[in-house]
C-alpha cells in the first residue's frame, strides 16, 4: 500500500505509540480489502460504546489505547451509550455497570471525542457532497450515503476509532466512485407514505440486493422520518449502506442503465412478508410499551409528535422517545411540553443499547428498532405508524 | 485421509502455524455478531439459524457473509478474550467490519467462491494449510 511520508511516520511510531496501533490495524484492514492508499476523514463518529454491548472486553481495548496517549486528530463524535444520567431510575443497570458505563465515555472524551452520544451525528455536523468520512453506526452510514452524498464505509467500532487516532481510513469500498454505481434497478410499486412502509422497504430491500448498490424508483413521501427509517433498516440487512433514491440522493446523475445488471419489482406484498418476518402476532395490549426514536429523533420530529400529542391524535402516556442531548436541548421546551403529557423522554441512550425497563411487548415504528429489540432483549415486536 | 483437490481458500488473514484442524460448521446464512452470538459461551442465539445453540467455539466457521452491528468487532474481540473464538473464519464475501473483528482478534480469515462447495465437510474434522489447501482428516 502506498503510504505518504507522514502516514509512514505514523505508522513507525514517530508519532507515538497509540497512533502506530492504530494505523497497523488500517492498514491491514485496507491491504485486505484491497486499498491502494489511504485517505483523509473529515469526521469520525464512533460506534461501540454501550457497556452492556462490548463488555469488559471491549471497556480493556479502550482502556490500552488511552494509556499510549491515545488523541483524535479529526472532528470525532460518539453513538449512544447505556444511560440517560438524569434518568438511571428507569434502567436496569448495576452500579459496576455504571461506572464501567461513565468509564468508556470519560475515556473517549480524554482522547478527544465529543460526548454527543447520538446515533444521528448528521444533526451535529452536516456532511457535505463527497466529503470521506469513517462512521460507525449503520443508519447514520447509510443516510450520509444517500442523502448527503459523503463516502463512508460502515466501519467497525474499533476501526472508527483508529481513524479517528489516524485521521485517515482505507482508500477501498464506498470511498471509490466505481463502487457507488448502482447494479440493481428497483421500482416499487406500492406507495412508500411514512417510516414502517420506508423500513420494510430497506430492510426487503437490503435483503434481496446482496450487497450491490441499488437505484430506487419509488414513490416515496420524502421526509427525515421516512429517510431515516428507510435507512437504518437498509443498513440492517445489506453490508453496503448506499443506494440511490430517486429523486433524492445528490448522486443521481452516476446512475446508468447500462451498468443494470438485474431488475427487482417490488410489491405490496413483499412489504406484507417482510412485516411478517419480524414481528410477532398475538398481542395482550395490556402489558405493551410504545416507543419511538430510533434513529434518535431530530428538532422537527420531536415537534410533529407533539402536534399530534397536543391535538389528541395520539396517545401519549407511557410512550418512550429517545433522542440526543443535542436535540434535548435544543428542543427543551417542547419536551417538557410532552413530558407532562405523560411521554418519557431519553437522551444520550436508547432500548437497544441499554437495559430500559419495558413491558415484554414493544410497539415501535422503526424496522430497526424492532429487528435488534427481539433479538438482543427477547422481546416481542409488533410495527406501527405514529399516526 | 481424503483429500478434497478441488477446493482451495483465498487467504486473507494467514494462520500463523502451518496447519490446523477443527471441526468445521458452515451457517447457510449470513451471520450478524451482535445479536446472533453469545459473546462469552460463543453459542449461536439467533433462533431462526440453523445452528441455534450450537457453539462456535474452536470451530472453523463457514458463513456466506457476516452482517450487522457495527460492535461485531467488539464481538468477535470478546470471543477471542473469553477464550471462545473460532480457530478460522470462512466466508465467500468480505466486508470491513469481519476484517476488522478479525485483525483485532488475531482470528485467521480465508475466502472461497462458494461455500457450497464446503456443504460436504460439514460437521466433520478438517485441516485447513496456510496457503488455503482444505482437507479432511
Amino acid at each position: 500500500m502506498y503510504l505518504t511520508r507522514l502516514e509512514e511516520k505514523m505508522l513507525n511510531g514517530e508519532l507515538g505509540e497509540a497512533v502506530s496501533i492504530a494505523m497497523k490495524a488500517i492498514v491491514k484492514v485496507g491491504e485486505i480489502l484491497g486499498a491502494s492508499r489511504l485517505v483523509e476523514i473529515t469526521h469520525s463518529h464512533i460506534s461501540g460504546i454501550s457497556y452492556l454491548n462490548i463488555g469488559d472486553p471491549g471497556l480493556e481495548f479502550i482502556e490500552y489505547l488511552s494509556s499510549k496517549n491515545a488523541r483524535v486528530r479529526v472532528f470525532s463524535t460518539m453513538n449512544p451509550s447505556s444511560i440517560d444520567e438524569d434518568k438511571i431510575h428507569i434502567f436496569n443497570i448495576s452500579k459496576e455497570e455504571l461506572a464501567k458505563q461513565k468509564k468508556i465515555v470519560e475515556l473517549l472524551v480524554k482522547m478527544g471525542v465529543k460526548p454527543t452520544l447520538t446515533c444521528t451525528p448528521y444533526y451535529i455536523r452536516k456532511p457535505k457532497l463527497g466529503e470521506h468520512l469513517a462512521w460507525g453506526e449503520s443508519s447514520a452510514v447509510a443516510y450520509a450515503n444517500i442523502v448527503f452524498g459523503a463516502r463512508t464505509n460502515k466501519e467497525g467500532g474499533p476501526l472508527a476509532l483508529f481513524a479517528a487516532i489516524t485521521g485517515r481510513t482505507y482508500y477501498a469500498g464506498l470511498h471509490l466512485e466505481e463502487n457507488r454505481i448502482p447494479k440493481v434497478y428497483i421500482k416499487v410499486n406500492t406507495r412508500i407514505d411514512n417510516a414502517v412502509k420506508a423500513g420494510l422497504l430497506g430492510y426487503y430491500i437490503g435483503e434481496v440486493v446482496r450487497g450491490k448498490i441499488p437505484y430506487i424508483d419509488a414513490t416515496i413521501l420524502y421526509d427525515e422520518s421516512t429517510l431515516k427509517a428507510f435507512s437504518a433498516a437498509y443498513a440492517t440487512s445489506t453490508t453496503t449502506p448506499h443506494a440511490l433514491l430517486k429523486g433524492v440522493s445528490p448522486e443521481e446523475k452516476i446512475y446508468d442503465k447500462e451498468f443494470i445488471e438485474e431488475r427487482i419489482i417490488v410489491d405490496e406484498k413483499e412489504l406484507i412478508e417482510t412485516l411478517n418476518k419480524l414481528v410477532d402476532q398475538d398481542t395482550n395490549e395490556s402489558r405493551k410499551t410504545l416507543f419511538i426514536g430510533c434513529p434518535h429523533l431530530g428538532i422537527s420530529e420531536i415537534h410533529y409528535i407533539y402536534d399530534l400529542a397536543s391535538k389528541g391524535k395520539i396517545g401519549i402516556e407511557g410512550i418512550i422517545i429517545s433522542t440526543s442531548r443535542y436535540v434535548y436541548e435544543k428542543a427543551k421546551n417542547i419536551i417538557a411540553k410532552l413530558e407532562s403529557l405523560g411521554a418519557i423522554v431519553v437522551k444520550d441512550t436508547c432500548p437497544i443499547v441499554s437495559r430500559l425497563k419495558i413491558k415484554d411487548y414493544l410497539i415501535t415504528n422503526s424496522v430497526k428498532a424492532a429487528f435488534y429489540m427481539k433479538r438482543l432483549h427477547k422481546v416481542k415486536v409488533m410495527l406501527r405508524d405514529v399516526n | 485421509m481424503s483429500i478434497n483437490n478441488k477446493v482451495r481458500l483465498t487467504p486473507l488473514i494467514e494462520l500463523n502455524s502451518n496447519y490446523l484442524e477443527g471441526v468445521m460448521l458452515v451457517s447457510p446464512t449470513p451471520i450478524s455478531p451482535l445479536g446472533d452470538i453469545d459473546p462469552r459461551t460463543s453459542e449461536i442465539i439467533d433462533p431462526q439459524s440453523p445452528l441455534y445453540g450450537v457453539s462456535i467455539a474452536s470451530k472453523i466457521l463457514v458463513a456466506p457473509y457476516f452482517r450487522g452491528s457495527t460492535v461485531g468487532p467488539y464481538i468477535l474481540f470478546s470471543l477471542k478474550k473469553y477464550g471462545v473464538a473460532p480457530k478460522l473464519i470462512i466466508v465467500e464475501q468480505v466486508d470491513p467490519m469481519l476484517v476488522t473483528g478479525c485483525v483485532i482478534s488475531n482470528i485467521p480469515l480465508y475466502q472461497i467462491n462458494s461455500i457450497e462447495r464446503l456443504r460436504n465437510l460439514s460437521n466433520k474434522l478438517v485441516r485447513v494449510y496456510r496457503n488455503g489447501r482444505i482437507e479432511q482428516v
